[in-house]
């Protein structure tokens, strides 16, 4: 599915941290429409940051980053919720909101980007049944367990087909028999064109997948194994 | 300012997906062929856009309506509490309005009286009527004739069985006037002077003074009440304020997540201004129950010493207006608190 398009774009990419926190520094990187790629490397080699960066969480102390073709030095403050819009994020500790059920969490991102409430149920469920969860949009999330509850992250950060997806340590809370599954879930999403960017140290389920693999140390990119 | 960003929206997903990052399973074909149709999609769903903006405002003004309503009684002590700092200003314009009533009965203007002497014959005061009706600085003029004067004593102050006693009517001839314009003292005193010098008159007496002195009290108290109103209607922001603060801090990990997957700061502003309208609004409608309750416990008083002075005076409540205005201020009010906040918090949690 790979195209010849860049989604997301690093020119000599630093952030440092005025507390003094680990960031990154000098990072070149280019990943293409279709690609699945893996960001690898210890805690604190600063996995996070590089996805806060491309969500705008965190703004760059130094070069330049594009997402989708926008500059992300040019984007105004107002801005910033239609870049989220168009990508995904799937968190380790899901961040899910306990008050409300499953459905409408899913159906967060949905009311946000103005969808017409007779679209929403349709896709709220579709989401949720590619997650296996559709028997379960009536419950409160609390009542799930660790590995349902990320799926319904999941199922929250595709429901509106970014053309994006991040996940940040999808699978660290998980056993590796679940973790297998919610990476077969990030690799069918794969296959119908989203771009999937996953920080994760799980280095024995990285290798267990042909895909490419960005490796951190220190804030710096070390290794970029695996790009066509 | 909510549409300028939804302006933003739609032209950068317009050049998202003429851009690189293309959804999945669109048809990245020609851009060109493709842009036609596109347009006139988004032109309905413009107009789609805008009825989705007054639902989430429907929705929002609701669901908050109902969050007050799921704690009934802390919602109920904040609403009292801004009920208590509204009343009281409100009491205070309710009391100065009455005696405002009461006073207009003068007209502001200053009666003049001619008093004139017992000896004087009746034809020569009819005269100087006369004359005064021509006067063109007054605009009432009005004879009241010792007969008249007597009769009028008798019904008013139950001296019925006195007065008969007496061989001659003690009551002398008065002309009441009613000076058109007042322009200052000086031009009384001109007018008075004048008035001295008609022939039988014995006295000129205004009747200025305490009306004068009413008015200065009047006025003085709506200084006073304007800048009490002032004062707490700051309160009332400030109260508003502080318990949408407090709501805000207790859902920061949903504003986190609702910021994460592209909320805009009106969105996530909506409910809590929302809260703050509700707060304000019920918080007037207590007011004015409150008032309501309060000129209910003053009016048998109020009563009995009008009945003491012998006027039928009675404490007017609040107008249908006046009522509409408060509830509508407390609105604002709860409005502008909750705008305040939000703009200081809503900055402040961000995703980290």
């Amino acid at each position: 599915m790979k195209q010849n398009k860049t989604v997301i774009q690093f020119d000599n990419v630093s952030k440092r941290y005025p507390t003094g926190q680990s960031g990154v520094e000098g990072i070149n990187l280019k990943i293409l429409l279709g690609e699945m790629v893996f960001l690898t490397g210890h805690s604190g080699a600063g996995k996070s940051t590089l996805l806060k960066l491309i969500t705008a969480i965190e703004r760059p102390s130094a070069g330049q980053i594009w997402v989708g073709g926008q500059n992300l030095k040019t984007l105004w403050r107002s801005q910033i919720p239609i870049l989220r819009r168009n990508i995904g994020v799937v968190f380790q500790e899901h961040r899910l909101l306990f008050d409300r059920s499953v459905f409408d969490n899913v159906a967060l991102p949905l009311q946000i980007a103005g969808f017409s409430p007779r679209d929403i149920p349709r896709r709220v469920r579709a989401s949720l049944d590619k997650v296996g969860l559709l028997h379960k949009e009536k419950v409160l999330p609390i009542t799930l367990s660790g590995g349902e509850q990320q799926r319904v992250g999941i199922a929250r950060a595709v429901v509106n087909k970014p053309p994006l997806l991040l996940a940040d340590e999808p699978t660290g809370n998980l056993d590796p028999e679940l973790s297998g599954e919610i990476m077969l879930l990030f690799e069918q999403f794969n296959q119908v064109g989203v771009t999937i960017l996953i920080a994760s140290h799980d280095l024995a389920l990285i290798g267990q997948l042909k895909h490419r693999v960005l490796t951190l140390s220190e804030g710096r990119l070390v290794s970029d194994v695996g790009a066509l | 300012m909510t549409n300028n960003v939804r302006e933003n929206y739609r032209s950068k997903s317009g050049k998202l997906a003429k851009g690189n990052m293309s959804s999945p399973g669109r048809q990245t074909a020609s851009v060109n062929q493709e842009s036609q149709p596109r347009k006139s999609a988004q032109r309905t769903h413009r107009t789609n856009e805008f009825s989705l903006f007054l639902l989430h405002h429907q929705q929002m003004m609701w669901q908050s309506l109902q969050r007050l309503l799921k704690a009934p009684i802390a919602s109920f002590m904040t609403a009292l509490m801004i009920a208590v700092a509204l009343s009281l200003p409100a009491m205070l314009y309710l009391l100065i309005e009455n005696a405002q009533t009461l006073s207009s009965r003068w007209d502001g203007a200053p009666q003049i009286s001619l008093f004139f002497t017992l000896e004087t014959p009746t034809e020569n005061v009819t005269e100087v009527f006369e004359q005064l009706q021509q006067d063109q600085r007054f605009s009432k003029v009005e004879l009241i004739t010792p007969e008249q004067a007597l009769s009028e004593f008798e019904q008013q102050g139950g001296f019925k069985g006195v007065l008969q006693h007496l061989s001659t009517n003690p009551l002398p001839a008065t002309i009441v006037l009613q000076p058109k314009q007042v322009d200052g003292m000086y031009h009384q005193q001109a007018i008075a002077q004048t008035l001295e010098q008609i022939k039988g008159v014995e006295q000129v007496q205004f009747d200025t003074a305490w009306i004068a002195r009413l008015n200065a009290m009047l006025q003085l108290g709506q200084r006073a009440g304007a800048m009490l109103a002032g004062l707490f209607a700051l309160a009332v922001i400030l109260v508003i304020a502080n318990t949408v603060r407090l709501a805000i801090e207790s859902r920061r990990e949903e504003i986190v997540v609702v910021k994460l997957v592209g909320a805009t700061n009106a969105y996530v502003r909506r409910p809590f201004l929302y809260m703050g309208l509700w707060f304000g609004v019920l918080g007037g409608l207590l007011a004015l129950m409150l008032v309501h309750c309060l000129i209910w416990l003053l009016t048998d008083p109020v009563a009995d010493l009008s009945q003491l002075y012998e006027t039928h005076f009675k404490i007017a409540a609040m107008t249908l207006d006046a009522s509409l205005l408060l509830v509508l201020t407390s609105g604002v009010l709860g409005w502008i608190g909750a705008w305040f906040t939000c703009q200081r918090q809503l900055r402040i949690i961000e995703p980290r």
